[in-house]
């Protein structure tokens, strides 16, 4: 029973550790990138509209 | 020269929606499974494409109440970002249904809905192209817009509720607030659909303002 018990235990552990070290967080990270990317090309052309609004 | 608050905070919001929306617990649920997430990627796409053409219809009504074409400028530019939104609901939305319910499209009424939705916005559109003098264009589209709206609103979220849907929230079909508990998807959903809203209008804000220097530029000519 005991025994049991222990590998079950020792199956969620390594589930647990699959989940969260799946390279998970470099998608992350370039998810982040892309709309970073996008954010910064909207505040430059709102930049270059406010110049031109200017004139 | 400063980039106005409520851009940052949408750009903020956005990007908190897609990191978390990856990385919070979710519940367990058969079919649906990790794809659950869609929630805060496809569902933002509809409810801020309502919010946007909400806004170019609050434009249509104040253009036909004073007659300043900048308002009429406002209302095409919003619900072109709306459309946007609205093409990338139906095609997000196609993703997911091929993946959960089998299949691309099904005829179900909240899809067929969405469809005959897009539809009439994609009315608007060549309606407005087709019509050369800016003050009729204007008017004309205004009262289309003004009409479009409502019966957009009835087709999506109500009529869809009164028959059997496979969509979630709809006929009998339980959404998704049903499974949030502890309210940990509501915490990534609601930030995503403030954010997604701000993005839109930030869009259009930067196309109506081209559109406006466009305009000054051919009074000048």
């Amino acid at each position: 029973m005991n025994s049991i018990l222990n590998t079950m235990l020792l199956q969620a552990q390594v589930a647990t550790e699959q989940a969260s070290t799946h390279k998970f967080e470099v998608t992350v990270a370039v998810i982040t990138v892309i709309f970073i990317g996008i954010v910064g090309y909207l505040i430059s052309i709102d930049r270059k509209l406010s110049k031109l609004e200017k004139k | 020269m400063v980039i106005k608050w409520w851009k940052i905070l949408g750009a903020v919001l956005v990007l908190y929606a897609l990191v978390w929306g990856l990385l919070t617990p979710i519940p367990k649920l058969a079919i649906l499974e990790e794809s659950i997430r869609n929630l805060f990627y496809h569902v933002p796409m509809w409810f801020g494409m309502v919010l946007l053409l909400l806004g170019s219809m609050v434009n249509a009504i104040k253009f036909l109440r004073k007659g300043d074409l900048k308002d009429d400028i406002k209302s095409a530019q919003l619900a072109n970002v709306g459309v946007l939104f609205g093409m990338m609901g139906i095609v997000t939305g196609m993703i997911w249904a091929k993946n959960t319910w089998g299949a691309y499209w099904t005829n179900d009424p909240k899809l067929n809905s969405a469809a005959i939705g897009m539809l009439m916005y994609f009315a608007y559109i060549v309606l407005r192209s087709s019509i050369e003098d800016e003050e009729k264009r204007a008017r004309v589209s205004a009262v289309y817009n003004i009409f479009s709206f409502p019966v957009f609103v009835v087709l999506i979220f109500i009529l869809p509720r009164l028959t059997a849907s496979l969509h979630p929230g709809n006929g009998g079909n339980p959404g998704f607030n049903s499974y949030d508990l502890d309210s940990k998807l509501r915490l990534v959903f609601y930030p995503a659909v403030i954010g997604w809203t701000l993005i839109g209008y930030w869009i259009a804000d930067l196309a109506i303002r081209k559109e406006l220097i466009k305009q000054k530029q051919l009074d000048h000519e």
